[in-house]
């Protein structure tokens, strides 16, 4: 049950649908429907906002206080207040400088009260799980196949960092240094497999530990590509490049997620259109909204038309 | 393939694009597919922390997005409110963007009518309430954390808080054995900066696709109980209470246009390639 007069939603609804196809009209081209739609919703959405952070804030938690003083700490707001005044001086060169105080308070109490919650929220937590075990000890046993593949990994891994750390690995050749990568690559996957699928069938314990280890190579790797102190040449190259691919694929996720929101936006228009404007409306209300539009059609063309004579005649 | 093709692929008016996007967009608003929808982990991550809580335990609803993400927020504000209102959950609601306002009144006095009509007198005041817009953000969280009433003061329409039935008993933020958090912007950081990090209240993050990205890291950290994004996440939502709403019809049109989209790209990469291939030749001829 809407709270407005059905004449006050038919109202809204064709306003809205107008506003909606006048934006849309910029798919074609720019046009002064949407130049008209545009300026309108600035100035609605600058009006609303006014209002509610004169109703909202202001007047609930400033005027109402001192009007009505719940206790004697109540008078208390008379000091934000000052403050807020404070950067309204802004507007005079002369007094300028006193909105620094409120800004400085800003600042100050901004910044310690973020430090510490910030750095647990956003840095401890995360560090946390990142170096979090990879796989849950009870669900890991060493059978001869994980200790065959253990080894081999080892091997590999060792081969590579010898290879790295004497920089004589980009004198093989492609097939060598392919190899060696995917051999690593493999002996780890076939270990993980044996240590903690193969006894026990746990496809999801599996999973968990494999999914901390892309973690913990993706936060390495990453990290590394934003690291400029060494140049990434030769064999570090292949690790910035791993980093690289995982920027890429956090790209790609947003992205698609973004066209998704957008569409969903596209979707929402549409199904307006159609359900609450194309369904609902009646004959009588096209008669009366048909001349509406001409007479905005016509005076939004003569405009544009007047304003294209006057930029000509200049 | 003809070179004379090849350009015209892959010189397509955006306009025929544009007008292709919106037939099949309308296609399932007119005629809905009713394609499955499958629900994930992250969505059943909020729903269960909603569904086990037990009748007539206050829950925090949150509503900090834009009226320019309605359609995608609204199904799925309106899927949790509905849920809410069904577990008989009394329903405090607070805003943190201006903007926002105007979509919290809408989707309350939606959902609370809805169930007027089929028998719930639910009471404004006993059984949900608006706290309406407060300013400060993270200072105005802390100001919770400490003492919710003294924060809030007044709700939207200008009652006292203290008289309100539906807040009695509360005195902090840390009484709410829930929040759900509905945003288009990254507010939710500063719940879990302020919300969860310090008081440790369970947090449910409802937000736009765009935003979904971002708070898997915070998901994986354990700060978020689970993550419902974007009308895909409103689908799986109205899934869980049973209903075909309005975001699992959006998602038909979804479906679609993402093949759309899918073709579009294979045929212009398709045709770059042939055009580079065309080029070649032609230059080693």
């Amino acid at each position: 049950m809407s709270n407005y007069s059905p004449l006050a939603t038919t109202i809204g609804i064709w306003l809205a649908v107008g506003i909606t196809i006048a934006i849309y009209s910029f798919l074609y081209k720019d046009n002064p429907f949407y130049k008209l739609a545009e300026h309108l919703y600035i100035g609605v959405s600058t009006g609303y906002l006014i209002v509610i952070a004169w109703t909202d804030s202001i007047e609930a938690l400033l005027v109402e206080p001192l009007l009505h003083p719940r206790s004697s700490g109540s008078y208390l707001v008379i000091i934000p207040g000052f403050l807020g005044l404070l950067m309204f001086t802004r507007y005079s060169k002369k007094a300028a400088w006193l909105s620094r105080i409120p800004l400085a308070f800003l600042i100050g109490y901004g910044a310690g009260l973020a430090a510490p919650a910030v750095i647990q929220a956003s840095l401890i937590r995360h560090a946390g799980i990142t170096i979090a075990p990879i796989f849950n000890p009870s669900q890991f046993s060493l059978n001869p196949m994980s200790r065959l593949f253990g080894i081999l990994s080892i091997g590999f891994f060792s081969t590579l960092v010898y290879f790295v750390q004497t920089d004589r690995y980009t004198d093989w050749g492609f097939g060598r240094r392919l190899f060696i990568i995917l051999g690593t690559i493999l002996s780890i996957v076939l270990f993980f497999i044996f240590a903690i699928y193969y006894p026990h069938r746990n496809l999801g314990a599996f999973m968990d530990a494999f999914y901390i280890l892309l973690l913990l190579v993706g936060v390495i790797t990453v990290l590394f590509y934003f690291f400029y102190s060494i140049e990434h040449k030769k064999s570090l190259k292949g690790v910035a490049k791993t980093g690289m691919i995982y920027l890429m694929v956090y790209f790609g996720t947003s992205f698609g997620y973004t066209v998704m929101a957008r569409l969903s936006l596209a979707i929402g228009r549409m199904r307006f259109i159609v359900d609450d404007w194309l369904k609902k409306s009646t004959t009588k209300q096209w008669i009366i909204a048909i001349p509406v539009i001409l007479v905005i059609t016509i005076v939004l063309l003569w405009q544009e038309k007047a304003s294209r004579t006057a930029r000509k005649s200049e | 393939m003809n070179i004379k093709i090849i350009n015209r692929l892959l010189s397509i008016d955006r306009r025929i694009i544009y007008i292709l996007v919106a037939v099949v967009i309308l296609i399932p608003i007119i005629k809905p597919l009713n394609l499955p929808v499958h629900v994930t982990k992250e969505v059943l991550g909020v729903y269960n922390e909603i569904d086990k809580l037990p009748a007539g335990s206050r829950i925090l609803v949150v509503f900090d997005y834009e009226p320019a993400s309605t359609p995608e927020m609204d199904p799925m504000a309106k899927a949790v409110v509905r849920h809410c209102f069904r577990k008989q959950l009394k329903v405090v609601s607070i805003s943190y963007l201006e903007q926002a306002r105007g979509n919290a009144q809408n989707v309350l006095n939606f959902v609370a009518d809805e169930f007027r009509r089929q028998g719930h007198p639910l009471k404004y005041g006993e059984d949900y309430a608006y706290m309406g817009f407060k300013a400060g953000q993270s200072a105005m969280i802390m100001g919770l954390v400490h003492d919710f009433k003294g924060a809030c003061k007044r709700d939207y329409m200008g009652n006292d808080v203290y008289s309100m039935p539906i807040l009695k008993g509360i005195k902090t933020l840390a009484d709410f054995p829930y929040l759900a958090e509905l945003h288009d912007d990254s507010m939710i950081n500063s719940w879990i900066t302020y919300g969860y990090e310090i008081v440790g209240i369970k947090i449910g993050a409802l937000c736009t696709a765009i935003m979904a990205p971002g708070i898997y890291a915070n998901l994986s950290a354990g700060q978020l109980t689970g993550i419902v994004g974007g009308l895909k996440g409103g689908s799986e939502y109205e899934k869980l209470l049973g209903y075909r709403g309005v975001a699992t019809n959006g998602m038909d049109s979804q479906t679609l246009i993402h093949f759309l989209i899918i073709i579009f790209i294979l045929v212009g990469n398709f045709a770059y390639l042939a055009k580079e291939r065309k080029l070649r030749k032609e230059r080693l001829r």
